[in-house]
């Protein structure tokens, strides 16, 4: 916890807004932290909800979000990637990226399954043919396939520029980023939210750490496209979406009172709720006490550094939950 | 009649100036962008003051005093009566919340207490308090002094801290506030530019102001739009322009329940002018209120279910600026188009949904598309025309014929066993309830295939239909079935998209302006014409109502 918390430079990181230099305000970098936080502890024992109510919602989805990714890079653990890629049903499709003559050139492929060679496992895939190249079978092994960055949405030439920005971001904004997360299998983190309103406050606003290193705010997030094709490690899903909400993930962010109500639809390990001033409501509430009936205070790991304050502009509380406490249907 | 006297402002919260107009120190331009205004909205909310400003006048304790009598004075189950309660609260509301003058043809006075007199005619009891209220009145208008006027007319002479405009709440009632008709302009007749009346929610979205001037009692207030001015940091200064006869209650946000964890910041409390107790003045604000919303929903109090499968949901009651009104579904959307009529806006036609808003989140002045005439959602419909069109009549029935043998197998069997039963098969059900979600139609289907063949499975086993292997071709037919009739609807929201942009696009170069409904037609949507309607009120409370209710437009009467 206290390593995750830690690694974040904060007093290098500030903004840019429409080109501009802004510092990183008090309470955008509480929720900052609250990402973290909520993030770490998803890898911990139980479940746990923060609700949080601020003046305003606009940017607090995000910037928790920007938490949680930091928490996630920091924490990434890319044996687990390689199990995750060997577990893959036969069958799956994947994309990677290749440098050759100069240029990053975009694969895919479809899993065969796992192959061992000499002792060593190998993923076998069958590779897509291009233009006028013959199909053709490849064999990844662990460390191969970890650098390409084997992902199962497709990575544009653009999105790859994206990402590159991005993990050079993340790399000078902790002091021991892990490799590959960005291009790691697995969303981390839901934000359920409409994601037009999300996405247009998010336009013309980048975050720098240190001189050098500076990546746009939603490509730091790395949003997935609403359809799920393309790579993604942040999901938008709005409120009205059917069934249980966050499918995967270990963080899930429901952004105002419409997201609030679907607390049930939840499965992340780390839950939080943000709220404006007219939204902690009575139905709200109702909910609310529901689940606090069985509440789980072991299941809130602090810190040992302690709690970090919050801003006069922020309220929040936080209770634990059992693992049971999951979604509604 | 006695002039006002001047009152110290009592402020409560200090912080040392409003924050700079969403702009950061370090930004050269001096255009806010979003995020500078968001975080202005912060430290505004962290210092903000409330100050009440209290003007003695004591005629509004014998206009409240009148108005009072009248209220207890009549019988509030006869009709007629009712209306001259509701009168007399109108003119007592017109006046102390009102800052036009008093004079002002707009208030109604005139007309208001030719209808009392008409009234007390036949209820002796009211008679006198009648009268008198109408020499009141008339004096003051004679007079025609409003102190009132005069306080925010003072204040916003007053050099103001920054150069952001100061807002007026002019939305102090939720419906229609008396003293404030629609027609009052802030330069007309406040004669600044500076100043905005602030009716609705949406206008504190990008907002930011030097000074906010709360004209009377808000306790009736949109909940979204108070709460936003009071506690979203709008602006730092707010003064709350009461005369001493008027009661003032503040609503507060809900406390959170508090954990050993951010205790000290949470417990950081918030003083601001307490609520007055209760007085029978506050009772002719709540009934005046309620009895409103009561007159409406005591005309759709024969709302009977149309069939099993007219499962109950939560609605929301919206009356529209033609006299029509209709629930809508609490948490449901519906198309809302104001912004990108009033805009003309570019909007992106590659998007596949149609623009919709929260029916929580309506408020007055928004424009919503509704079927005219018929009943229930149309793109079902539309849908239904594709359908019919594409050779496959029937899709529908067929891909949904398995809901009425559901709930043949949940009324025989009890919904605790049948829910056992799936939850035998993997299915992760918390409520049995839900199970007439599924058999009714709020919910076409469950969310996987896998649910749904276990839901079917859990049926056959249940009903003694067969063996497992035609349970899963059965819910293999209907699955697929399902898809396409959802496709079906994909094309039909794309296709009602589509001719609502090109006829809204229509208007805005007609440059038509909609003040209560405009009458479209769209393709494919036969069954009944579309509107574009204004939202004149929403009800804040939800009630339960058959889901055949809901978009059903009818004329509201209310007495």
């Amino acid at each position: 916890m206290e390593e995750v918390l830690g690694a974040l430079k904060r007093d290098d990181l500030s903004l840019m807004v429409d080109r501009e230099p802004m510092s990183i305000p008090p309470w955008l970098d509480w929720l900052v932290w609250l990402g973290q936080w909520m993030r770490a502890q998803a890898v911990l024992e139980g479940r746990r909800v923060a609700i949080v109510r601020l003046p305003s919602r606009r940017f607090a989805a995000a910037f928790t979000a920007v938490g949680a990714v930091f928490a996630s890079a920091r924490l990434h653990d890319d044996s687990l990637d390689w199990e995750g890629l060997l577990g893959l049903p036969p069958g799956t499709k994947i994309f990677w990226r290749e440098f050759a003559s100069g240029r990053s050139i975009r694969w895919s492929g479809t899993v065969v399954g796992l192959r061992q060679i000499d002792g060593g496992d190998f993923m076998e895939v069958v590779v897509e043919a291009q233009k006028k190249a013959k199909q053709s079978t490849r064999l990844f092994g662990k460390t191969a396939a970890l650098s390409y960055g084997l992902t199962l949405g497709s990575v544009s030439t653009q999105a790859d520029e994206r990402l590159a920005a991005a993990e050079r971001l993340i790399r000078a904004a902790l002091t021991d980023a892990a490799q590959g997360w960005m291009r790691s299998p697995a969303i981390e983190c839901s934000i359920i939210t409409e994601r037009s309103s999300f996405l247009s406050d998010l336009d013309g606003l980048a975050i720098r750490a240190g001189p050098g290193a500076e990546a746009s705010c939603a490509d730091l997030l790395v949003i997935a496209d609403s359809g799920g094709r393309s790579h993604g490690k942040t999901r938008v899903t709005p409120a009205r979406s059917d069934g249980v909400l966050d499918e995967s993930g270990s963080i899930t962010i429901l952004d105002g009172a419409a997201a609030a109500v679907r607390m049930g639809d939840t499965c992340a390990r780390s839950v939080v709720i943000l709220l404006d001033q007219s939204e902690y409501d009575e139905e709200v509430e109702q909910l609310i006490q529901t689940f606090l009936g069985f509440a789980v205070d072991a299941h809130i790991h602090a810190p040992a550094s302690g709690m970090k304050a919050l801003p006069g502009s922020i309220e929040a509380f936080v209770f634990g939950l059992p693992l049971q406490s999951r979604s509604r249907i | 009649m006695t002039q006002s006297k001047k009152r110290p402002v009592n402020h409560v919260v200090r912080r040392a100036g409003p924050a700079p107009a969403g702009r950061d120190a370090t930004r050269s331009n001096n255009v806010p962008s979003v995020l500078g205004l968001v975080a202005a909205h912060h430290l505004n909310a962290i210092g903000c003051r409330i100050g009440r400003v209290v003007i003695d006048f004591p005629p509004m304790f014998e206009i409240s005093r009148a108005c009072s009598t009248i209220f207890s004075g009549v019988d509030r189950d006869d009709s007629l009566q009712r209306r001259a309660a509701r009168d007399a609260w109108l003119v007592k509301s017109s006046l102390m919340l009102t800052a036009l003058p008093f004079n002002d043809a707009r208030l109604g006075l005139t007309g208001i207490l030719n209808n009392l007199a008409h009234v007390a005619q036949s209820v002796p009891g009211i008679r006198a308090a009648v009268g008198d209220l109408a020499v009141l009145v008339r004096a003051l208008a004679s007079t025609n002094v409003n102190p009132k006027r005069e306080r925010v007319l003072a204040m916003l002479a007053c050099p103001q801290v920054s150069d952001a405009p100061v807002a007026i709440l002019a939305n102090l009632c939720g419906s229609p506030t008396p003293g404030w008709p629609i027609t009052t302009e802030a330069e007309s007749d406040f004669g600044s530019s500076a100043v905005e009346l602030v009716r609705l929610r949406r206008q504190t979205r990008n907002a930011l102001f030097a000074r906010l001037i709360i004209p009377g009692n808000p306790g009736f207030a949109p909940a979204g739009l108070l709460f936003d001015l009071l506690y979203g940091g709008r602006t730092a200064d707010i003064v709350v322009l009461t005369y001493r006869a008027e009661r003032v209650s503040l609503p507060a946000p809900k406390r959170l329940p508090q954990d050993s964890y951010f205790l000290a910041a949470s417990s950081q409390s918030r003083h601001f002018p307490a609520a007055s107790e209760p007085a029978e003045e506050i009772q002719l604000d709540t009934w005046a209120h309620e009895s409103f919303w009561s007159a409406i929903h005591a005309h759709h109090t024969d709302v009977a279910p149309t069939s099993n499968k007219d499962v109950t949901v939560d609605g929301r009651f919206v009356l529209f600026a033609d006299g029509s009104g209709a629930f809508l579904p609490a948490d449901g959307r519906v198309v809302e188009i104001a912004d990108l009529f009033e805009k003309g806006a570019n909007f992106d036609i590659t998007e596949d949904k149609l623009p919709r808003t929260p029916v929580r989140d309506l408020e007055e002045g928004d424009l919503v598309m509704l079927r005219l005439s018929g009943s229930g959602d149309y793109l079902d419909d539309v849908a239904d025309s594709l359908i019919e069109k594409a050779g496959e009549a029937g899709l529908r029935g067929r891909a949904l014929q398995w809901k009425d043998r559901l709930q043949e197998v949940i009324k025989s069997h009890g919904e605790g066993v049948v829910a056992m039963k799936v939850r035998g098969l993997g299915v992760r059900l918390r409520d049995p309830h839900y199970l007439w979600a599924w058999a009714g139609d709020a919910v076409m289907a469950p969310q996987d295939r896998q649910t749904f063949y276990s839901l079917i499975a859990t049926m056959w086993q249940l009903d003694d239909r067969g063996s497992g292997e035609e349970a899963g071709a059965y819910a293999d037919a209907r699955w697929d079935e399902m898809d396409r009739l959802k496709a079906y609807h994909h094309k039909a929201g794309v296709a009602i998209r589509a001719a609502l942009l090109t006829r809204v696009r229509g208007l805005v170069a007609e440059r038509r302006r909609i003040d209560s409904v405009e009458s479209i037609e769209l393709p494919g949507v036969a069954a009944g014409r579309m509107g574009l309607l204004r939202v004149s009120a929403v009800d804040t409370r939800s009630r339960q109502v058959p889901m055949s209710r809901l978009f059903n437009l009818g004329k509201v009467k209310v007495t």
